[in-house]
């Protein structure tokens, strides 16, 4: 173990929190706050998984009509445990919403590959749900299942191999949704001023913009163009994170324009020593332009 | 050389502040007093620094190869810069001094010929020892004695778990025992902390892919238990996050030892198992509720990215639930393209 009583004591601080502080050095005080707020996170995802292949393994037992009908019982208490519990929230009861909304996901999923309800539509449905839910109980997590929601409806895959295999297409689709989430985001920020949802909008519009952008760029046909937008949002995000004090913005720049250059790069030039050499020549280049970027953001935040 | 203690001890001091509930004025105070002329980086800065030159080592490697020079001279290059770095530039824990180190070591061992002789894991596992010694980097160190821990199992091929995983499982005690220790240098206080998380995951995976059996046995979920409940005591006891953490994984792999000991179906295993958790968190946040001294529930993180790890293994959870529910009506299991796989807990519509 590790203590840092010695450098505490003579650190010169008001009493008052040279004390708490020492008393977490000697663990007077030890939280568990994570760990039981993990437990109750795991609890529900293992729920959640075993309502998954419970519906793969006993839909001929069951039926179609009694698993939506159980899914949405035990949904509903989800949102009522949490609906009651709000003025006395516990480190359990937002793993409880999420368990719930997840149910919600599923039943809604299920509901409509057994009767085919609403077709592509019912994906937007469920993010307005989520979306209701996340402004009701102010959850984050309910919110992202909202995005992810959003993302599938615009018909937007997650798999990391969609990046070399797909088509212009699906760029399309992430800048339409990067751009309908930069929209929401502004109307959450102007309607609500203490809302806490906007690094959710932000770190999900500005990595679809990007992953977008590079399909543009991994593509021989559109490839100079995909690096000029690359360059172009990274620039934005850049500006972005020195506007707001947000450091990861300006990583995003720099790794994906570095990122974007290199494809370039392999899908412009040939020659064994050409390739790697101008990719060895970037790596520098992007370091450089990193360093002196975080010199900067730190001088202008002290 | 390299920071002091005294550098170094101000250097973890710096990083946990965030954590401290620190007012502005006594924050600046602080960090003034923390201050070392060494060119350090948060962490997602030294990650970006590292990624970076990592990408930038396999170019050299690649341009060195197709000149003619060998992986040695790249290893060199690396190596050297890395020392001018450290010794001119001060930069220690940037982030590219690390990733050069690492990189010329690998470097040096990918351009050794190949023998095909288990022995390769040991001159892995003391390349990562070293650059854990020079960089004192705590991850680089915990790599090299997973690689030392899994030689049993690369080299011994009686297909016997206990051989294989008997040696990790060891370190995970001594590592949890090494944890009673105060130590004066922070890395190595961190080095037990990782070494006594991974190493029961590593004991099990080593034990299964040497035996080549992944079913569950009694007297295994019997030995993860005890260790799991000695992490457990002992971190309670310490008030250890890190051990509490190695009791977790102990305790997950002791579920999954223990998966074939009962005939329920895994749905009603996991369901079970879900609300059990649920409930044991329940019960003790209600135990917590109001203490004010000894274990309490105040706010606190385990790391910085406990929420961006969560909501991102959510989608992860509930694309397997997606997967699950679409094979149900089709008979196939994953999706292919086309609108609908980005919704959690089965929510798509593309069955």
């Amino acid at each position: 173990m590790i203590t840092y009583e010695p450098e505490i004591a003579a650190a010169d601080l008001p009493p008052g929190t040279a004390a708490r502080l020492l008393a977490m050095q000697r663990r007077e005080l030890f939280s568990l706050f994570a760990e039981v707020r993990t437990l109750a996170w795991i609890g529900a995802m293992l729920v959640a998984g075993g309502v998954g292949v419970l519906l793969s393994h006993h839909l001929k037992e069951i039926g179609p009509l009694t698993i939506a009908i159980v899914l949405a019982v035990a949904a509903a208490g989800c949102y009522a445990w949490a609906w009651l519990r709000r003025e006395r929230v516990s480190l359990v009861d937002d793993s409880i919403l999420l368990l719930g909304a997840m149910l919600v996901s599923a039943d809604a999923g299920w509901m409509e590959s057994q009767w085919h309800l609403f077709g592509a539509r019912a994906l937007l449905f469920l993010a307005i749900f989520h979306a209701v839910g996340a402004y009701r109980y102010e959850s984050r997590a309910l919110l992202s299942l909202a995005v992810g929601a959003l993302a599938g409806w615009l018909g937007i895959e997650r798999h990391i191999e969609q990046l070399f295999s797909s088509d212009v297409d699906l760029a399309l689709r992430m800048f339409a949704c990067a751009a309908i989430i930069t929209l929401w985001r502004e109307v959450d920020r102007r309607t609500r001023k203490k809302t806490t949802f906007t690094p959710v909008f932000d770190h999900t519009a500005i990595t679809l913009g990007f992953i977008g952008a590079l399909i543009l760029t991994t593509k021989r046909d559109t490839t100079t163009l995909g690096l000029l937008l690359t360059l172009v949002i990274a620039a934005a995000s850049t500006l972005f994170a020195f506007r707001t004090n947000v450091e990861p913005f300006l990583l995003y720049g720099v790794l994906f324009g570095t990122l974007a250059i290199d494809v370039w790069v392999w899908n412009t030039f040939s020659g064994d020593t050409l390739r790697p050499l101008i990719t060895l020549a970037t790596a520098i280049g992007a370091a450089a332009v990193l360093m002196a970027a975080h010199r900067r953001f730190r001088s202008r935040r002290a | 050389m390299r920071p002091t203690v005294a550098e170094e001890r101000a250097h973890a001091m710096a990083e946990q502040l965030e954590d401290w509930e620190l007012t502005a004025d006594e924050r600046r105070a602080l960090e003034a007093k923390l201050a070392t002329p060494w060119r350090r980086n948060g962490t997602f800065v030294a990650l970006s620094f590292f990624g970076l030159t990592v990408f930038g080592m396999f170019a050299l490697i690649a341009l060195c190869k197709s000149i003619g020079a060998t992986e040695f001279a790249a290893g060199i290059i690396a190596i050297g810069f890395a020392e001018y770095l450290i010794l001119k530039r001060r930069m220690y824990g940037s982030g590219i001094e690390s990733a050069l180190w690492i990189c010329g070591l690998l470097a040096f061992i990918f351009g050794l010929p190949s023998s095909g002789a288990p022995e390769w894991v040991l001159i892995v596992a003391a390349a990562f020892g070293i650059a854990a010694w020079r960089m004192q980097n705590a991850l680089f160190g915990t790599i090299g004695i997973v690689f030392a821990a899994v030689y049993p199992a690369v080299a011994d091929h009686s297909h016997d778990y206990w051989r294989a995983a008997l040696l990790p499982l060891g370190i995970a005690l001594i590592a949890v025992v090494a944890k009673w220790w105060t130590y004066r240098r922070p890395w190595l206080d961190s080095l037990w902390s990782m070494v006594a998380i991974v190493m029961p995951l590593v004991a099990e995976i080593a034990g299964n892919v040497a035996s080549y059996d992944s079913r569950g046995y009694l007297e295994r979920a019997v030995v993860f238990a005890i260790a799991g409940t000695i992490a457990l005591v002992a971190g309670l006891h310490l008030g250890e996050h890190a051990l509490l953490i190695a009791s977790g994984v102990s305790f997950a792999v002791t579920a999954y030892e223990a998966h074939d000991l009962f005939t329920t179906p895994l749905e009603w295993k996991l369901i079970a198992g879900g609300l059990a958790l649920l409930a044991l968190a329940g019960v003790v946040a209600r135990a917590l509720r109001g203490r004010t001294e000894g274990l309490v529930a105040t706010p606190a993180r385990l790391t910085r990215f406990d929420e961006v790890v969560k909501l991102g293994a959510t989608m992860v959870a509930g694309s397997a639930t997606h997967e699950n529910a679409a094979a149900a009506d089709t008979g196939l299991s994953g999706t292919s393209g086309g609108a609908g796989s980005f919704g959690g807990a089965g929510a798509t519509s593309d069955y």
